[in-house]
């Protein structure tokens, strides 16, 4: 390929767009009754992080003197009431289509290949696998975080706008494979399918998931991310809408897009993790890890600059991945490369 | 005379920009409204609208939770960041403050170049649009059906309904001339001037028993803001690389920012104290947006 | 112990490992407390095969082993339905006879720091004839503590730090009350096993496992 990448300016909005999650307590056997979720200040004692001096281990008098140096700390925390079983989460999702179209770009030869090369990718797929997983992501509550581990029963009901809801029992979605089949969950992929291929103007979903997780059990929250030393006393600092607990919408987002299964290793047992979230380097944070880098020639920029410009990748999973990046959305011009 | 306007009622808007000005933070800038009302019209037009022209706008804020910190005992406000994506070797990328806010906003746009037989056909393609674009670089989670008011400028009533629809809300108009007056009656740069508006004065006062009060006081009353209305280009027209569209002369400039103020609806008597519009004074290099009401108060 | 099973830990990006160990163990405590006996002594150790603790690298690893002299203790224990509602994070294989050929043997033994300020007020609660909770929240009077005026003359147990040991631990949500506290765990290996029994988190200071 002669042809040169030479969008310095590539910019592409993202097409799925959660909201925030909001946090309510309800019971699994009357939903009607509701209450937002509230954060309440916790004061904790911090442990001493560094190893004791055996000296002051063995007495007390002296490890007092120690601790009057003050370490109390306040933390955010939230949780069920007492007469609370259920966990309930809801957001909205909405769904764009126009992939085929970056919000800016200014590359001729970019713009003279690119569109083609995507409506190629929605004439031949129509987004049926990205679809599919996007669904099952929703299917399975993985939005829910670690709210979702060791929940007895989790529901998700589903609307999406045509009056009927689609309820799905999370609990027979796998977190680790996308091999689903299911009436409803086909039908839900078949809407966002349309969306992302722009056969309707826009999709929202709203999506109610419940979980069973126990009376008065640990509710979590997002985490706040306070830039500077604005902290005050809190050590940790939890999001919340007008009083409601919540979940970042980046968050919500986030799970949604978990549907990377094409990145190397990820069949290898000591190295795969199950799905990751769609990133440009396959970045995991939690571990602190890229599963796509340029040395492997798996990141999203190695693969975008052939595969916009015509050129074919060695298969189609890909494919799927690059069109992945593409609706998650992002700044890839040159300059935004490492 | 009859004015078609345009509601568009409670727009929610996520994650939206919150840089005011280069240099502060809150309401989103009055350039990125405008620059939402321009991207709404260019799309009227590729939908075959045509002859729309959307040639002015109000903006009334109905709910805004900027998303700042402030722990107990701090002094100042600590921006609340979102953390980027790791890099290719899996660290942690520096943080960029960029501040961020939700908000609710109902807009009031000035329609010209409408004919009523496309009414239906405009306000489905409205409706539809809407949802599919960004505000001030934030995402629309919900908006209300928009709606088409005709309303008669020497009928007090009708613009005063029109109004109402406002509320319960804030509306941003333009106070340029509190500036210009202390520039040209005390001299001061126009800075200070911006300054001397937004600071607060705290006087202590002592009576002829030994007792102290204090009153904080402001130049002037009302809810005043500072806001960036436009860019004074600083090089000629030209070419520069890497510029984002190849198809339009390209310029460096600065940020134009001068004082807003919030005002309830029903303060509001006429509708160009509200509606801002884009004005271009090439002469000047110039590009503002700005209210006729102001503007003729400077008598520029 | 010639029987076993083994219980892996899935963690994902949503998930991290030690989130699961305290969800995992939780339920594993439940299962150990109703199986013990008379005498409160239980019958399943517990291993954990990537245990380490060499200077600064401290895990549990991914994986234990819950260990019973025959299989009907195991099967009585029923730890896949135990685990049933982490399910999507856990995997656990059925239960197999330990292998013969084995790398030896080794004790995992819960750790408590000397100075856990419960530990201390406990003591001082059947020294002077207080209950527990009076212990903690009283103030004790110090004799003179020499010269050093950073030495207080009083001080309450309950305002004491916890303080933390080098050794990998599972955050544990006590039964009775909703404190968390830190279940430390050190290993250490033997060349020959030692029969004995197991606490309620399924460890022990003398009773051996086999490790392989």
């Amino acid at each position: 390929m002669a042809a040169k990448n030479d969008a310095t300016v590539l910019a592409f909005e993202k097409k799925l767009v959660p909201s925030d999650g909001y946090l309510y307590g309800t019971t699994w056997n009357d939903r009607s009754n509701l209450k937002p979720l509230a954060l309440t200040p916790k004061s904790v004692r911090g442990t001493i992080s560094n190893r004791l001096k055996p000296a002051l281990q063995n007495d007390p008098l002296k490890l007092n003197a120690e601790v009057e140096k003050p370490n109390l700390q306040t933390v955010d925390a939230c949780a069920l009431a007492e007469d609370q079983d259920t966990l309930k989460l809801s957001f909205t999702l909405k769904v764009l289509g126009g992939v085929d179209k970056p919000s800016a770009c200014n590359g001729p030869n970019f713009n003279a290949s690119y569109p083609g090369v995507a409506q190629a990718y929605i004439e031949q797929e129509g987004f049926t696998e990205l679809a599919k997983r996007y669904a099952v992501n929703i299917a399975n509550a993985r939005y829910l975080w670690r709210n979702r581990v060791g929940a007895e029963k989790i529901e998700v009901v589903v609307d999406t706008g045509d009056g009927e809801q689609l309820v799905f029992d999370a609990k027979q979605f796998s977190l680790r494979d996308f091999n689903a089949a299911n009436m409803d969950l086909q039908k839900l992929a078949g809407k966002i399918a349309d969306a992302l291929c722009g056969r309707l103007p826009y999709l929202l979903i709203s999506v109610e998931a419940y979980a069973l997780v126990g009376k008065a059990q640990e509710v979590y929250p997002s985490e706040e991310l306070i830039l500077g030393n604005g902290k005050g006393d809190k050590s940790k600092i939890l999001y919340a809408v007008n009083g409601t607990a919540a979940l970042h919408s980046q968050k919500i987002g986030n799970a949604i897009r978990t549907i990377d299964t094409w990145y190397p290793g990820h069949d290898d047992g000591a190295i795969g993790i199950g799905p990751i979230a769609i990133e440009p380097y396959g970045a995991v944070t939690n571990l602190g890890k890229a599963f796509r880098t340029p040395k492997d020639k798996a990141d999203f920029y190695s693969l975008f600059d052939r595969f916009a410009l015509g050129e074919k990748l060695s298969n189609k999973d890909q494919e799927h991945y690059v069109m992945a990046v593409l609706v998650r959305g992002g700044v890839f011009g040159q300059s935004g490369k490492e | 005379m009859t004015r078609r306007l345009l509601l568009i009622p409670h727009l929610q808007i996520h994650n939206a920009n919150a840089m005011s000005s280069p240099y502060t933070i809150g309401f989103p800038a009055m350039t990125a409204w405008l620059g939402g009302v321009h991207a709404l019209q260019r799309h009227l037009r590729q939908q075959g609208l045509t002859d729309i022209e959307l040639t002015g706008a109000a903006i009334s804020c109905h709910r805004f939770d900027l998303q700042t910190h402030k722990g107990q005992g701090d002094f100042v406000h600590s921006i609340v960041g979102t953390a980027n994506p790791l890099d290719k070797d899996g660290g942690r990328p520096a943080f960029v403050e960029e501040a961020r806010c939700h908000l609710e906003v109902s807009l009031l746009i000035e329609l010209q170049g409408f004919d009523t037989d496309e009414r239906e056909r405009l306000e489905a393609t409205l409706n539809q649009q809407l949802c599919r674009m960004k505000w001030a670089g934030g995402d629309v989670l919900a908006v209300k059906p928009v709606e088409i008011h005709t309303v008669d400028e020497d009928d007090d009533h009708s613009v005063r309904k029109l109004l109402n629809r406002l509320m319960l809300g804030y509306v941003l108009v333009e106070r340029r001339e509190l500036m210009v007056q202390v520039m040209r009656d005390e001299g001061r740069d126009a800075l200070d001037a911006l300054l001397d508006f937004l600071k607060l004065m705290h006087r202590s006062e002592q009576d002829e028993n030994g007792k102290v009060t204090w009153s904080s006081q402001r130049k002037a009353p009302g809810w005043l803001v500072p806001i960036a209305v436009g860019f004074q280009g600083i090089s000629e027209l030209g070419q520069a690389a890497n510029q984002r569209d190849l198809g339009t002369p390209h310029r460096f400039a600065e940020s134009v920012v001068t004082l807003g103020e919030f005002k309830m609806p029903y303060r509001i008597t006429n509708l160009d104290d509200v509606l801002w519009q884009y004005h271009a004074d090439t002469e000047r290099n110039l590009y503002l947006c700005r209210t006729l009401t102001a503007a003729n108060l400077i008598g520029d | 112990m010639r029987f076993y099973l083994e219980i892996t830990l899935l963690p994902n990006p949503e998930v991290g490992l030690n989130f699961l160990w305290s969800k995992v163990f939780h339920q594993l405590h439940l299962g150990f407390v109703e199986m013990l006996d008379a005498d409160k002594r239980g019958a399943i150790g517990v291993g954990f095969p990537k245990h380490c603790a060499d200077g600064k690298r401290l895990g549990l690893g991914d994986k234990c082993r819950l260990f019973a002299e025959d299989e009907a203790t195991l099967e009585r224990f029923a730890a896949p339905q135990r685990l049933a509602r982490l399910s999507d994070y856990v995997h656990c294989t059925g239960i197999r006879p330990v292998p013969d050929k084995l790398l030896g043997y080794a004790v995992y033994r819960r750790v408590q720091p000397k100075t856990n300020p419960e530990r201390l007020a406990r003591r001082y609660a059947r020294r002077h004839g207080v209950d527990l909770a009076t212990a903690l929240n009283m103030t004790v009077e110090l004799r003179a503590a020499g010269d050093n005026p950073a030495y207080p003359l009083s001080f309450r147990y309950c305002d004491m730090l916890k303080p933390s040991v080098a050794l990998p631990f599972i955050r544990l949500q006590s039964l009775s009350g909703g404190q968390t506290f830190c279940l430390w765990i050190s290993k250490t290996e033997t060349v020959a096993p030692v029969t004995g029994s197991f606490s309620a988190y399924g460890l022990s200071s003398v009773a051996t496992v086999p490790e392989f």
